[in-house]
């Protein structure tokens, strides 16, 4: 039996029947996506996670990703590491057929682990990546497409499928619009917000009473300012009684300033007190997730990354022929092809027009459309960003009950950009919402770029 | 019907062959206190005739500063403090509460902190700005109320104690003075919060609804306000920053009025007011220890301000002619003096015909008696806010004489304890090592 693997490389040359090779900007015309594992060579640390998180969103999520060279973090959501085609095979070959492509979205995360025979969730160190602020504690659930994963760990939780590890537990404030935790604290004026603040200390006369600013004593002839009585000894001629901030457009003065936060993500300002934090820590898988893809679980540890950095790849690559190994006995059944579109649901159709569909989601057939729009697997991905008023505005009340459950969403800088991945019929059926709000969108200033991949007929 | 109390009092003097001795010596309180009382008539009925053709602005509504200095009062500090956020009053308010000793006095802190967190979010959209301001180490109320003063950047300053209870248009009211621009300060009425506490507590709201409300409305409307209570001050910021704020020692708020009634005679046009509907109410000692002990404090106090710290002012050319006097009438004849006539009256007359002292005490009490009723009548009439209240007050009034007689015996204790043991250095409104270390 012969497996069929993809080469995600910048020069894409196919040499074996059996191996397909495309690059990064043509991902989005692969129309076949029943691969049995996925090499991903020589793009660098950014790329390679977006490549990730397309596999991961995609309905290969399950399959083995070898990665070319080792990068700080991208260990952390790939299967290994490998510098020849033969490398690759050997070390994907154990690991093929054993993954499970049946799974909740929302649980996809917990069957990877689970597949890959990991018992614990690790929260990796992320940093800035091409301009993209990374915001997510969580690599693996990054490339998963989990946005909230605050709300995530806590439906997982519920439903007892981890349990946080009492060891390592750190926590981490986020910004509640756009989830980043790259912040700028700095005081400003609570009176004219300005940010022009002078500190000092009050002193107290206990000769008159008066309080004055530190800065209108002498240090070296200390004396009272107003009652001009010479001071000898602090706390027997006068004292320090409070530290106080003036603001010097104002003139407002008071015991503390006021902190606010920029969200260097997104701009916003905010208070303090409106971050949102978060806790994160190793989370251990339950044995519950085994009543899932408990029989996918394959025996071998998965390969240990290595360590150190492997030079960049010479371009084009040219992978090595190496003769498939027979195929180990699957424990589990092969993966299935991508379901076939099913029916609508009887006796409710799905809607012909826009006002019908929002008709449909006002009232009570809503349900089964969303049970619909499930089996259609669709999957919107919107890459939004400069302001996030419009990603909820806009698209997320337009594309909200579809996004909920059978989506991912993507904040990420720049123009939005919304991927539709379905069948015909269920993009046909979106299409006109996603146009009008493509006109709405453009008529406040934005670009939006809106794609529709039908997954049967390519780029539609 | 003073003349003919007057009268009758001579006839009884007569028909029990007083000595002409004693005789003087009780026309004395009576040339002492009758012009006061008088004056205080007066200013009354000119107070009400005011009040008829004032026409209150509701657009006028200047930016507000609150000093609260908090010590240990606990609930009573929210209760404060909540009173004044809760204002019916559309203009700018800024409170500052300022707890002095917020290591020792952390519950009424963290009161405050609490109440403060609570109406964070709501406190811009009501206009209303609250500062707690935790003081480290105590260092009394003058520097409480100096930091405050500091902090604040309001155009009114309002000094109030922190056990006092604000009336909701306590603001809306007292701003409305300063619509005149000559106005520099001023005060409201006081009422006791827990009047019906205990007979000590009725006998004070008495003596506060004659006393301050009628007192100062009368003396107010003179122009010789005896006094802006440091409990419930209303001042114009540049004027206080002017005259130096709060004085150290104790006896703060007699040392501001006096050094404000200096600036007066300096700028003859402005004035001091004493508004009878800007009301608070504040915690009166329910216990008769309590009440003595705080009467030795005040009574001393004035001993030490009048006599030892500001004894330079009463001069006409620093206070003017009628600051000068009738300071000197009310603060040093009445308050300070008039309480050692009546002691010595009270020994010698007693030890020397006790038969006969009974008789013309008697007569005495009823004189007050019927002159305090005439009195209240008038603050009844034409002033109390809370008539029915102080209607039911009035039924405890024939205790009223004995408990002012009382007090100004007790005065001579307290001026005594001033002149003999410097009592202004025992006062629990400073630490010890900072009152000693002031000029006086």
């Amino acid at each position: 039996m012969s497996y069929t693997y993809l080469i995600i490389t910048e020069h894409p040359i196919s040499t074996e029947s059996h191996v397909d090779t495309t690059c990064k900007c043509h991902l989005h015309k692969i129309c076949k996506l029943d691969y049995d594992a996925i090499w991903i060579v020589g793009y660098d640390e950014c790329a390679t996670k977006e490549i990730i998180r397309w596999v991961r969103c995609s309905e290969m999520w399950y399959v083995p990703v070898i990665l070319s060279k080792c990068k700080m973090t991208s260990h952390m959501i790939a299967d290994g590491y490998a510098d020849s085609f033969g490398d690759f095979t050997r070390i994907v070959s154990p690991m093929v057929n054993q993954m499970h492509s049946k799974c909740d979205i929302e649980l996809r995360p917990i069957c990877y682990l689970s597949s890959r025979n990991q018992d614990v969730l690790n929260p990796g160190i992320q940093g800035d990546c091409c301009g993209i602020k990374n915001k997510s504690k969580y690599p693996l659930l990054d490339s998963f497409g989990i946005v909230n994963q605050y709300k995530w760990f806590e439906t997982m939780i519920s439903s007892g499928y981890l349990n946080m590890n009492s060891g390592f537990s750190k926590c981490y404030y986020t910004c509640p619009k756009c989830y980043g935790s790259a912040f700028n604290f700095a005081e400003k004026c609570s009176s004219c917000s300005s940010t022009r603040l002078k500190h000092g200390n009050l002193v107290h006369c206990f000769v008159c009473g008066t309080i004055n600013h530190e800065l209108l004593i002498s240090s070296t002839n200390p004396s009272c300012p107003s009652c001009k009585e010479k001071w000898k000894h602090r706390g027997v001629d006068y004292e320090y009684i409070l530290n106080a901030v003036e603001c010097i457009d104002c003139g407002t003065k008071t015991q503390c300033s006021e902190t606010y936060v920029e969200c260097l993500d997104c701009d916003s300002n905010l208070k303090e007190s409106d971050l949102l934090k978060h806790f994160y820590g190793v989370y251990e898988l339950t044995g519950k997730i085994a009543e899932i893809c408990g029989g996918c679980v394959h025996p071998q540890p998965k390969p240990i990354p290595r360590p150190i950095p492997i030079p960049t790849p010479k371009p084009p690559i040219k992978p090595p022929f190496v003769n498939p190994t027979p195929k180990p006995q699957p424990i589990c059944p092969k993966p299935q092809p991508r379901p076939p579109v099913r029916p609508i649901p009887t006796p409710v159709k799905p809607p012909e027009s826009v006002c019908e569909f929002e008709k449909c989601i006002s009232y009570e057939h809503f349900e089964d459309y969303k049970e619909y729009y499930k089996s259609c697997q669709i999957q919107f991905m919107h890459y939004s960003i400069d302001t996030a008023d419009i990603c909820s505005s806009l698209i997320e009340r337009a594309l909200m009950a579809a996004l909920n459950n059978v989506g991912n969403i993507f904040m990420n800088k720049g123009d939005i950009h919304v991927m539709m991945i379905g069948d015909k019929d269920a993009l046909h059926l979106f299409s006109d919402r996603i146009y009008r709000i493509q006109a709405e969108v453009t008529s406040i200033g934005h670009h939006i770029n809106i794609e529709l991949v039908d997954v049967n007929m390519n780029l539609w | 019907m003073v003349v003919t109390l007057l009268a009758v009092y001579a006839q009884i003097l007569v028909y029990l062959n007083m000595p002409i001795v004693f005789t003087l010596a009780f026309l004395m309180f009576l040339i002492i206190e009758l012009p006061i009382y008088i004056s205080v008539f007066v200013g009354a009925i000119a107070y009400v005739i005011n009040k008829m053709r004032y026409i209150p602005d509701a657009n006028f509504t200047p930016t507000v500063s609150c000093i609260v200095p908090c010590y240990s009062e606990k609930e009573g500090a929210l209760r404060c403090v909540k009173s004044l956020v809760e204002q019916n009053y559309t203009g700018n308010i800024q409170i500052i509460a300022i707890v002095d000793g917020s290591v020792q006095n952390k519950i009424t802190y963290d009161i405050l902190i609490q109440y403060l967190n609570s109406i964070k979010h709501t406190m811009k959209s009501q206009n209303r700005e609250l500062h707690v301001i935790g003081k480290v180490e105590r260092q009394g109320r003058v520097s409480s109320l100096n930091l405050g003063f500091y902090l604040s950047k309001n155009e009114i300053i309002f000094a109030l104690d922190a056990d006092n209870l604000i009336h909701e248009d306590m603001i809306a009211t007292a701003t409305q003075n300063f619509r005149d621009p000559d106005i520099v300060a001023g005060t409201g009425t006081l009422f006791v919060a827990n009047q019906n506490a205990t007979l000590v507590t009725i006998m004070q709201s008495i003596e506060y609804n004659v006393g301050i409300c009628l007192g100062r409305t009368g003396l107010g409307a003179l122009g010789v306000l005896n006094n802006i209570s440091g409990a419930f001050g209303i001042f114009r910021r540049a004027v206080l920053a002017e005259v130096g704020a709060w004085d150290a020692g104790t006896a703060e708020d007699l040392d501001l009025t006096m050094r404000l009634k200096k600036r007066i005679a300096l700028h003859p046009h402005e004035k001091l007011f004493f508004d009878p509907l800007a009301i608070c109410y504040t915690d009166a000692p329910d216990t008769l220890k309590m009440f003595l002990n705080q009467r030795l404090r005040w009574n001393g106090d004035l001993g030490y301000l009048y006599l030892r710290k500001r004894w330079n002012l009463f001069y006409y050319n620093l206070m003017g002619w009628k600051n000068t006097v009738y300071t000197a009438w009310y603060g040093i004849l009445h308050q300070i003096v008039c309480p050692f006539l009546i002691f010595a009256y009270t020994i010698f007359f007693g030890l020397w015909d006790t038969q006969r002292f009974i008789v013309v005490s008697l007569a005495v009490y009823v004189f007050y008696y019927i002159l305090f009723a005439i009195f209240y009548g008038l603050y009844w009439f034409m002033i109390s806010p809370r008539k029915a209240n102080d209607a039911w007050l009035f039924l405890f009034s024939p205790i009223y004489p004995i408990f002012t007689y009382i007090c100004r015996l007790w005065d001579v204790v307290a001026h005594l304890n001033e002149a003999f043991r410097k009592g202004h250095l025992d006062s629990s409104m400073a630490p010890k090592h900072i009152l000693k270390r002031g000029k006086f």
